[in-house]
C-alpha cells in the first residue's frame, strides 16, 4: 500500500518536471496552501460539531429540568404539605414514586439538576428548575426553567362532622313549601318546592350563612320542582309540568328573578313524569317515573350547550323510577324503584348511545326502592325507603369495577328504625369522609355517618324540631350542609375549624 | 481472483510493474481523446500542464468549503433550535404558573375573574378572562411568552369544588373556549 503511494508522488513528480514553469518552490509553496486550508477547513468542522454537540447538549438538560419539574408536580399531587423551601434534587424513591433527594442529581454522563423552591404566599411556591454541565473547555451551559405550583389539586379540607351546629335557618311561612332539593351558585342557593300551589322555588341570598335572606320572592313557577342543578348563568329544573317538565332559568340576576327569565323548557313524553336531573359538562341527564306506555322513556340525556336550546340526544326505557342520579365518568347510578335492582347503573360514555352496563345494576336485600344515590371518591351510596327488616343505606366499594361486585362489601346501616319515609335525600362530602342523610326518624331526622374506610358508622344526628329532613345537600366551596325540611332551609356546620378527615 | 502476497519481493516488484502499466495506460488514452476531440481549449490545456491540477484543486475546494459551510450552518442551527426549544419550554411553564395560580384563586374564590399579566424573568404570562360562573363549567385560558416563543393552554373545568375536576388541559395554538 505504502508502496503504491510513493510510486504514485514519483510518477506525478516525473509527469509535472517535464512541464516547464513547474518548480520545486511551488510544490513547497502548495503544500503550505494546502495544509492551511486542510487546517482552517478542520478546525471549521471541529467548531460546527462542536455547536451541534452543544445543542444537543442543551437539549438533554431541558428534558432533565422538565423532569425535575414533572417530578415536583407530582410531589405536589401527592401532598402539597410535602412541598418547603429549599433547593433539592427529585428522583424516583424506591417505592416508585418521585421523591425530593439531597440538593441536586447528577446524571452518569455529568448533568445536575436541581429544583428550588420558594414560599411566595399561602398555597404556592416558586419553583425554579435548574440544569447545569460542564463538558470539557467549551461544553459548559446550564438551563433554567420557572414556574409555580399551587395547592388546587389539594383534597378539600373538611370540617369535623362529629358535631354539628345550626349556623342559620330561614323559616317559611304561610302553608309549607315543602323544600326539595338545592344548588348554589356564588352567594345564592336555589332551593326548590314541592308544593304545588307554592311558588316552585326560593332564592336565597347566603353570603351570610348565620341569616339567610330570600330574595326574588315575587318569583312563581306555580308547580312543584323536584331536583336543580346549575351550568354556568342556567338553572336547570325537573318540574312537575304536564308539558314543561325540563325548565332552564337565567339566573345571571337572582335578585330579581322572574318568570320571564325562563330560557327554554322541554315537555317528557307523558306528563309531570320528571323527577331527577344531574348535569355533566354539557349533558344533563334526566330521570322520570316510570310508565308503561309505548315512547315514554325513563332516562334522558340533553345537549345544554346552549341553555337556551335544550336538545335531547337520546332516552333509554326502563321499568322502574329513576327517582335520584349520581354520576362517576362514564357510568350513571340511579336510585331505582325497580325490585331487582334497586341501584341501576347506565352507560353513559357517549350520551348519545345510552345503555345499561353490563348486568343492568344491583338488587340489594328486599323489594324497599331507591330513594337516593350518590358518589364520592371509590365509592357509591344508595338510600332505601324504609324497611322493617332492612338496612336503608347501602355502601358499596366501586373502586376496581363502576358495576358493585361484592365482595368485598356492601356495608349497611340502619337509618329509619320506626317511621314510612326512610332515606328521603343524601348527600356526600369530596372528602369521602361522610354522608349526610336526610331521613324522617323522628328522633334524629339529620345524620351524619362517616364512611371513611367503608365502616358507615353514624357519628352525629341533628334533631328537628318539626317535619322530616327532606334533604340534605352538601357544599363543597363552604363545607356546610343545607337541610331542607317541609318548612326550613336550615344551614348546618361541623363545630371546629376544618381539618383532616378522622 | 488471484491473490498475490506483498510480503514477498517479487509479488511486489510484479505489483508495482502492473500499477506503472496502468498509469503509462492513463496516460495514453488521456492523449489520444484529447488528440481525438481537437478541441481549442483542450489543445490551450495541453499547452498549460499545470492549469487541469490547479482546476481540480479549486474544485476540490469549492466542495470542501461548501460542506464545510454547511456543516457550520447545521452546527448553529442546532445550537440555534437548542435555544428555541429551551424558549418553548419556558413558556409553556410560565403558561402553567398563570393556569395554577387561576385554579388556586377560582378554589378560594369562584369569582376570581382573571385577567392579569405575571412578570418572571425576561418573560411573561398572562391570564385571560376566566370563563363561566359559579361553581361548574369555567374556562381558564393561559398564555405564556418568552423570547420570541409563544404557548396556550386552553382548561376546561367541570367543577371547581371540590374536588376540582378538569374536563380538559390542552396546548392550543389559539384560543377558543375563552373570550
Amino acid at each position: 500500500m505504502m508502496m503504491g503511494m510513493v510510486m504514485t508522488v514519483i510518477l506525478m513528480i516525473k509527469s509535472f518536471s517535464q512541464r516547464p514553469g513547474f518548480l520545486f518552490l511551488e510544490v513547497l509553496l502548495g503544500i503550505a496552501v494546502f495544509a492551511i486550508f486542510i487546517a482552517s477547513v478542520g478546525l471549521t468542522i471541529l467548531l460546527g460539531q462542536e455547536t451541534t454537540i452543544g445543542g444537543g447538549d442543551r437539549t438533554r438538560a431541558l428534558t432533565l429540568t422538565e423532569e425535575a419539574l414533572e417530578g415536583t408536580r407530582a410531589i405536589r399531587d401527592a401532598s402539597f404539605s410535602s412541598l418547603r423551601s429549599g433547593v433539592f434534587g427529585v428522583r424516583v424513591g424506591s417505592g416508585g414514586t418521585w421523591v425530593f433527594s439531597g440538593s441536586g442529581t447528577t446524571t452518569s454522563d455529568g448533568y445536575r439538576t436541581s429544583v428550588t423552591l420558594a414560599a411566595s404566599g399561602t398555597g404556592l411556591y416558586r419553583v425554579t428548575g435548574r440544569t447545569v454541565w460542564k463538558h470539557g473547555r467549551n461544553r459548559t451551559g446550564s438551563v433554567v426553567l420557572t414556574t409555580d405550583v399551587t395547592e388546587w389539586r389539594s383534597p378539600p379540607s373538611v370540617g369535623d362532622w362529629r358535631t354539628v351546629t345550626v349556623e342559620g335557618t330561614y323559616t317559611a311561612t304561610g302553608p309549607a313549601p315543602l323544600f326539595t332539593d338545592a344548588a348554589v351558585s356564588g352567594n345564592y342557593a336555589y332551593v326548590s318546592t314541592n308544593n304545588a300551589s307554592g311558588p316552585g322555588l326560593y332564592v336565597f341570598d347566603i353570603s351570610t350563612l348565620a341569616a339567610p335572606t330570600r330574595v326574588s320572592s315575587t318569583f312563581t313557577i306555580s308547580a312543584p320542582v323536584y331536583q336543580l342543578a346549575i351550568r354556568g348563568t342556567a338553572l336547570f329544573m325537573a318540574v312537575g309540568d304536564s308539558s314543561r317538565e325540563i325548565q332552564a332559568y337565567d339566573i345571571s340576576s337572582p335578585t330579581s328573578l322572574t318568570s320571564s327569565d325562563r330560557i327554554d323548557y322541554y315537555g317528557l313524553p307523558g306528563s309531570s313524569r320528571a323527577r331527577s336531573l344531574i348535569i355533566a359538562g354539557t349533558t344533563l341527564y334526566v330521570g322520570a317515573i316510570t310508565s308503561g306506555s309505548s315512547g315514554q322513556d325513563e332516562f334522558y340525556s340533553f345537549n345544554i350547550s346552549n341553555p337556551a336550546d335544550i336538545r335531547l340526544i337520546d332516552s333509554l326505557n326502563d321499568t322502574g323510577s329513576h327517582m335520584d342520579i349520581a354520576l362517576s365518568s362514564t357510568a350513571a347510578y340511579v336510585a331505582s324503584s325497580q325490585d331487582t335492582s334497586e341501584l341501576r347503573l347506565i352507560d353513559v360514555e357517549d350520551p348519545a348511545n345510552l345503555r345499561f352496563a353490563a348486568g343492568g345494576g344491583f338488587n340489594v336485600t328486599d323489594v324497599q326502592d331507591g330513594s337516593a344515590v350518590s358518589r364520592t371518591g371509590t365509592a357509591t351510596l344508595l338510600g332505601r325507603r324504609f324497611g322493617s327488616a332492612i338496612e336503608e343505606l347501602v355502601l358499596f366499594d366501586v373502586a376496581r369495577n363502576p358495576l358493585p361486585s361484592p365482595p368485598p362489601g356492601p356495608w349497611y346501616r340502619d337509618i329509619v328504625f320506626t317511621g314510612s319515609d326512610g332515606v328521603n335525600g343524601m348527600s356526600t362530602d369530596s372528602a369521602s369522609c361522610y354522608a349526610f342523610v336526610a331521613s324522617d326518624l323522628a328522633s334524629a331526622e339529620f345524620q351524619v355517618v362517616s364512611i371513611r374506610d367503608f365502616l358507615v358508622t353514624q357519628v352525629s344526628t341533628y334533631n328537628l324540631t318539626a317535619g322530616p329532613a327532606r334533604n340534605a345537600v352538601y357544599d363543597p366551596a363552604r363545607d356546610r350542609v343545607y337541610l331542607l325540611t317541609p318548612t326550613e332551609f336550615i344551614i348546618l356546620r361541623p363545630n371546629s375549624p376544618p381539618g383532616p378527615c378522622p | 481472483m488471484k491473490y498475490v502476497s506483498l510480503r514477498s519481493p517479487t509479488s511486489r516488484q510484479a505489483l508495482m510493474q502492473r500499477f506503472i502499466r496502468f498509469i503509462t495506460f492513463l496516460t495514453f488514452i488521456r492523449s489520444n481523446l484529447i488528440n481525438r476531440m481537437n478541441l481549442r481549449n483542450l489543445r490551450n490545456l495541453q499547452k498549460r500542464p499545470g492549469f487541469i491540477f490547479l482546476l481540480m484543486v479549486l474544485a476540490v475546494g469549492a466542495l470542501v468549503t461548501a460542506t464545510t459551510v454547511s456543516l457550520i450552518l447545521l452546527g448553529l442551527a442546532g445550537e440555534r433550535t437548542g435555544y428555541s426549544v429551551v424558549r418553548s419550554a419556558q413558556a409553556l411553564e410560565l403558561a402553567r404558573l398563570c393556569a395554577e395560580r387561576a385554579l388556586r384563586e377560582l378554589r378560594v374564590d369562584n369569582r376570581y375573574a382573571g385577567g392579569v399579566t405575571v412578570t418572571v424573568g425576561d418573560g411573561t404570562c398572562t391570564l385571560q378572562s376566566i370563563g363561566g360562573s359559579g361553581n361548574n363549567n369555567r374556562t381558564v385560558c393561559a398564555e405564556g411568552r418568552s423570547g420570541g416563543a409563544v404557548r396556550r393552554l386552553e382548561i376546561a373545568v367541570e367543577q371547581i369544588q371540590a374536588p376540582t375536576r378538569i374536563t380538559s388541559w390542552r396546548a392550543v395554538q389559539a384560543f377558543s373556549l375563552c373570550p
